[in-house]
């Protein structure tokens, strides 16, 4: 054997091992990431009174079709209506939050003027104090909007997001500058050029941030918990949580298969989210 | 370049909000505002309908209770053609109902546990309901649980009506009490007799019971057993140090034979049900859990006893309460109405028979069909002894319990003396008292 | 001298003005539901307040209190020992995930971006749950695990020293996958020709890395470790959760798992102690305000040179 062949074949090993290692690595995160969805799907996939902590695997289809059905058809506080509603309220949300917040990340990414930095860290210090204590001043100032069970009071609130804002400056800042000058060479107006130049390449923070927001609304429990006196209008969040009370009588596989379900339409948002996005912004040039 | 798709998205968002937000505020009746800002719009004409807005624990609100309150709502909007009840299951009720006293956004009736009694009193939007209560006939005040009513109306004042209790029970796995050579039908006497059972359990392989000192709300129950009542006198507790130092006695005896998963933890439950653990401390809501295990698997066997005291007189146990109140404002009449129809027994006997909750209606409660269910008889009975979770309509904040917990942990691990560690825990709970 | 200063004026308008304009949708919304609640809750910190009642001015009582007691040290304790294992690692491991599913092929990439993002959607009530499972001392996937590896009797729920490493690791594997996602975004938003240009060039793997996606991801790089910090200062959720606590017993043994946001809900909703409360947020707030700036202010610098 000679020392190149010897040498190309320890390459090509190489070559496998370090493709077996990745595969490994890679799948060993899906597991670690997916396995709570998967344990609760076994959980409801089982017979009613099995050891809930030992169930790794489904066991028996039927009991777990049954449970998602008497989820499904509760004819108080039903998750499919509630879903509609959080549905709604998510995605007025995101639209809002994506235009708003884009809107001043292009600023703030790409010009100066006075004050500038000063703005980030005012808009940044909203991360900064926890809902527990400004719940009362927000929900005042919706009351004073009459914005009591309403939709834009679930979904205006939380819309100017400083940490959508924050993607979408650091995504925007990755830019580069020669073709907002070509923009204005060409006679482009400023808003022209965030709508024309910018967002067209921003796909990736779109679909990140549209993404993480639309999760994050359907999953907000503290303030449609306030501003929702109607159980018509209730959210997705209150429903489930309605199942599982502290002293509730309901039993704890029932309550899995309330909260699996409830997770159920954010996972498929996010499928529909990624294709749809992606396909709608040119990419051009980009790695995407 | 194609028209930007979002664009699009969001007008259409826009519109269909702006029509959901037209139809969402007809909808609603405007928040209730003290009577103070709109007298005339509020005041109830003999020939309007007033809409008594209620406000209830949102389990009450799914499956069979969901379904009772609606045949309840309708059998009275029938009997009281002027009045209407909206139904408002709601998750923290009590946190909602402070967010929005200072916006007048607050219900009309509503449910709440006892131990939450002195917040609400607080919030000064409660209704002393007294003169109503006074006009109703001997009958219906002679049917409420008399120590549970003796605690709604401090001083004159009846803050409302007795609803449903809870107390903690002790179910027990009988085939591990067989297995350690313990005949379950024996029963067990008192802490001496457990302590002796518990070491048997211990020898045969099994965990006796799950950690007991995660919890004060598990502490408190032992206190109860050695005769410690909840109470709070010129912002002190009542808590006698005897029975504190007696209960921690007993837990740092327990400590040996506790397995070091916690009482309240799942994996705990399927230990019991998995012929594992032998003892589980908890309340009647577990039972569905174990109805439900039985039925997987039909070799399970558990029974459920009043937890052991001191002595052989005495039995442990938390136990608790819920009340129904009514606001101040134009609709307290009405609104006292609708607590009064619930608490009744005609109402409060179903919900103890379908449902299976304890209530404090002594005439629901002897109702054949209610006495039907053991577990339901047995909490009744519990809610006589034990420890009460909460001082009752007195200062009592809700993090109150954490000194019993800080006592049972230092018995428990760090060998503490229980009557050093007793002294400490009344001395940390009159800090807490007084509002430090 | 009014003709001087009218036309300063309208010079900086016609030079900044268009800035501002743009700036308005945003900063309109957040005036009206940020920066008013957060104002009123400075300004409740000053003083005695349940809630319900008129508050009443008690200067800076509310801090000189707070800042005394056992609670505030242990849980600013707990969150600094959760911040420093969290931030880096969670970026790091982050990054390192990021980079290897660069390598797949779109499609698989595509698979691996959805799935790895389940932990952000999952509701936390649920993974929490179920990672209390799996931590359970003795019978708990975890612990057998590390048995197996021969690392025993480690009491992740119940033993002060670890439970803070528990509520680290929950949360790290939901931080992974947001970061995750913006750190694949960013390196998907890599020009191709920067690599084809290096590749030309003979650049190895390694090199490419190290010389170009690090650099190019260098924004939402600093994105992902400043709202890490900021995130890990605030977290309520997975602690609160996985000691299963309730406004009446909270924080788990010793206090193992309080955390300070967990002390500021349990003040104002638990003991109706709104001003207590907002002097804690308002300590928090100062404090993070502070990382902040020295981050903005050393990636300026760095910037700079």
């Amino acid at each position: 054997m000679t020392s190149s062949t010897r040498a190309r074949i320890s390459w090509r090993s190489r070559q496998w091992f370090s493709l077996a290692v990745r595969w490994l690595l890679a799948i060993f995160w899906v597991i670690v990431a997916v396995f709570p969805l998967w344990y609760t799907f076994s959980v409801v996939f089982s017979p009613p009174g099995v050891p809930v902590t030992r169930q790794f695997f489904p066991s028996s289809f039927n009991a777990g079709m049954q449970k998602v059905g008497a989820v499904l058809t509760q004819t108080n506080l039903n998750i499919v209506t509630a879903s509609g509603v959080t549905f709604l309220y998510a995605a007025l949300q995101v639209a809002g939050m994506v235009f708003v917040t884009s809107l001043a990340a292009f600023e703030f990414a790409l010009f100066d003027f006075p004050g500038k930095n000063v703005l980030f860290m005012l808009a940044l210090s909203s991360l900064m104090m926890p809902a527990a204590v400004t719940l009362i001043p927000l929900f005042q100032i919706a009351i004073k909007l009459s914005w009591l069970n309403t939709l834009q009071g679930l979904a205006v609130p939380g819309m100017a997001s400083a940490l959508a804002l924050f993607i979408f400056r650091q995504f925007m800042e990755g830019l580069p500058r020669e073709l907002i000058d070509a923009g204005s060479i060409d006679g482009a107006s400023h808003f022209g050029i965030y709508r024309r130049i910018i967002m067209p390449l921003s796909g990736n923070a779109v679909l990140t941030v549209a993404v993480w927001a639309f999760v994050n609304a359907w999953a907000n429990y503290i303030w449609p918990l306030v501003i929702l006196t109607d159980p018509t209008m209730y959210t997705v969040s209150l429903v489930a949580a309605a199942q599982v009370g502290q002293r509730s009588w309901t039993t704890v596989d029932f309550a899995m298969a309330t909260y699996l379900i409830s997770a159920i339409p954010p996972i498929v948002i996010y499928v529909f989210l990624q294709r749809y996005i992606i396909q709608g912004f040119s990419t051009t040039g980009l790695k995407g | 370049m194609k028209r930007h798709p979002i664009y699009f998205v969001l007008v259409v968002l826009l519109v269909v909000s702006g029509m959901l937000a037209g139809c969402g505020t007809r909808a609603t009746p405007a928040p209730q505002t003290p009577a103070a800002t709109q007298p005339d719009a509020k005041q109830p004409d003999a020939a309007e309908a007033v809409t008594v807005e209620f406000w209830t624990f949102p389990d009450w609100g799914v499956g069979d209770a969901g379904d009772l309150f609606k045949t309840f709502v309708a059998e009275f909007e029938a009997a009281n053609p002027d009045i209407k009840v909206k139904f408002v299951p709601k998750a923290d009720l009590e946190q909602a109902i402070i967010a929005g006293a200072g916006s007048g956004v607050y219900p009309d009736a509503f449910t709440v546990a006892f131990n939450q009694g002195d917040t609400f009193l607080k919030t000064g939007i409660v209704a002393d309901v007294a003169p109503y209560y006074n006009a109703m006939p001997a009958d219906f005040k002679k049917q409420f649980n008399p120590g549970w009513m003796q605690a709604l109306s401090p001083d004159g004042r009846v803050w409302g009506l007795p609803f449903t209790a809870y107390a903690q029970v002790l179910y027990r796995n009988t085939n591990v009490l067989r297995d350690a050579g313990i005949d379950p039908a024996a029963g067990i006497k008192d802490w001496e007799d457990w302590l002796a059972q518990m070491a048997q359990i211990d020898a045969a392989g099994y965990s006796a019971i799950g950690d007991l000192t995660t919890d004060g709300w598990f502490v408190m129950g032992f206190v109860g057993g050695a005769g410690g009542k909840n109470g709070v006198a010129n912002g002190e507790t009542t808590v006698s140090a005897d029975a504190l130092t007696q209960a921690l006695t007993f837990f740092q005896q327990m400590q040996p034979y506790a397995s070091d998963i916690g009482n309240g933890d799942q994996a705990a439950v399927d230990m019991f049900t998995s012929d594992e653990m032998a003892f589980h401390i908890m309340g009647p809501w577990a039972n569905p859990g174990f109805q439900d295990a039985q039925k997987a698997n039909p070799a399970f066997e558990y029974d459920y006893v009043l937890i052991p005291g001191a002595t052989a007189s005495q039995f442990g146990g938390t136990n608790g309460g819920e009340w129904i109140g009514v606001t101040q404002g134009p609709r307290a009449e009405a609104a006292f109405k609708w607590a009064a129809f619930l608490a009744d027994a005609a109402q409060t006997r179903r919900f103890a028979a379908i449902l299976g909750r304890t209530v404090l209606n002594d005439v629901a409660m002897a109702d054949p069909e209610v006495q039907k269910n053991d577990l339901n008889v047995l909490t009744a009975k519990a809610t006589n002894y034990g420890f009460a979770d909460a001082a009752y309509f007195t200062f009592w904040p809700l993090d109150a319990r954490v000194p019993f917990k800080t006592a049972a942990e230092a018995v428990s691990f760090d060998g503490e003396s229980p009557a050093a560690a007793a002294q400490a825990a009344i001395a940390e709970l009159n800090q807490v008292l007084a509002g430090q | 001298m009014k003709n001087l200063s009218d036309s300063k004026v309208a010079l900086f308008l016609s030079r900044y003005a268009k800035h501002y304009v743009l700036l308005l949708p945003f900063f309109i919304l957040f005036a009206a539901f940020y920066l008013y609640p957060l104002i009123y809750s400075i300004v409740i910190s000053l003083t005695k307040w349940d809630g319900i009642r008129p508050p009443e001015f008690i200067d800076i009582q509310n801090y000189t209190r707070i800042v005394g007691t056992p609670r505030f040290s242990t849980s600013m304790t707990n969150l600094g020992r959760f911040v420093l294992i969290v931030v880096p690692v969670g970026v790091t491991l982050a990054l390192l995930l990021a980079l290897l599913v660069d390598r797949f092929t779109p499609r698989w990439q595509k698979f691996f971006r959805g799935m790895y993002f389940f932990p952000v959607i999952i509701p936390m009530f649920l993974s929490a749950a179920i990672f209390r499972y799996l931590l359970t001392p003795r019978v708990g996937m975890i612990p057998i695990a590390l048995e197996v590896l021969g690392i025993g009797g480690i009491n992740w729920l119940n033993d002060p020293t670890y439970m803070v490493p528990a509520v680290a690791l929950v949360d790290m594997w939901r931080a992974i996958g947001f970061n995750f996602l913006l750190l694949f975004a960013g390196i998907k938003a890599i020009p191709l020709e920067y690599f084809e240009a290096a590749q030309v060039d003979g650049a190895s793997r390694f090199q490419q890395i190290i010389h170009i996606t690090i650099p190019q991801l260098e924004p939402v790089l600093f994105l992902v470790v400043v709202n890490g910090f900021i995130g890990a200062l605030q977290t309520f959720d997975i602690p609160w959760l996985l000691s299963l606590s309730t406004f009446v017993n909270y924080g788990g043994r010793r206090n193992g798992m309080l955390f300070p946001v967990m002390e500021i809900y349990i003040s104002a909703w638990g003991r109706q102690d709104f001003g207590g409360a907002s002097a804690f947020a308002v300590i928090l707030l100062a404090i993070t305000l502070v990382i902040t700036a020295i981050q903005f202010a050393w990636r300026s610098k760095r910037l700079a040179d």
